[in-house]
């Protein structure tokens, strides 16, 4: 079983070999030791379990999976009463949106100097005007929301 | 440390700390025992003050949740 173990561990890349390969060979050696006296079916069970292990982990490693943000860890259990986003967001979002906008707006324009063509349709205004319209209408019930106290970090401090 | 409830794999649990050495929440240092293969490591600074705040989020969680229990209960 050591020699599968060593021989899978190759599946990892070289880096992460040479880094924590001896002491990950090392590590389940005793934890292989300390599995001596179970049972076939547990031992069966820690086998499995290794050899899965490696198999993902190697994977993991190949495809560069490293997150480098805090939160990631804890993704599972994660529950906060801040903002999921920076509200910076919705202001980048707007300007984004608007770029856009004017870019089809500068598209159609110079479509139509170089057709010659009459400019049947502006795209900005009514794009502009249903996104003001939704983001009012989001805005009002938010802020009724927030009068009546039901916003969803009003409820978790109720609790409290 | 666990009591038998949490069983990692090598792999998985080497993982774990490869993700935690890049992200600088622990280090590795100098044990007593350097005849092994195996290496020590240690929160650092940063390590630790995630952790903390990690503990003190699930404390406000597992707060909250006997308070919702002990509502539903009285």
């Amino acid at each position: 079983m050591l020699r599968l173990y060593r021989s899978l561990i190759y599946l990892y890349p070289a880096a992460y070999r040479h880094e924590f390969g001896p002491e990950m060979t090392s590590v389940f050696v005793q934890a292989r030791q300390d599995m001596r006296e179970q049972s076939l079916l547990r031992r069966g069970f820690f086998y499995a379990r290794e050899t899965g292990g490696l198999l993902s982990g190697a994977a993991r490693s190949h495809l560069g999976y490293v997150p480098v943000n805090d939160w990631t860890p804890f993704r599972r259990f994660n529950m906060h009463r801040q903002f999921r986003f920076p509200r910076s967001t919705v202001a980048l979002m707007c300007v984004i949106l608007a770029a856009v906008t004017f870019a089809i707006e500068k598209a159609q324009h110079i479509q139509a100097d170089r057709t010659g063509a009459q400019l049947r349709t502006e795209t900005a205004a009514p794009l502009i005007l249903t996104f003001i319209v939704v983001y009012v209408a989001a805005a009002v019930a938010w802020g009724i929301l927030f009068a009546l106290r039901r916003t969803g970090m009003h409820r978790l401090d109720k609790v409290e | 440390m666990s009591g038998g409830r949490a069983v990692l794999s090598t792999g998985t649990l080497y993982g774990a700390l490869q993700r935690l050495l890049a992200q600088g929440w622990i280090e590795r240092f100098e044990g007593d025992d350097t005849s092994r293969d195996k290496r020590s490591y240690k929160l650092t600074a940063k390590g630790r003050h995630n952790l903390q705040a990690e503990i003190d989020r699930m404390r406000h969680l597992t707060r909250l949740a006997g308070l919702r229990v002990a509502r539903k209960e009285a």
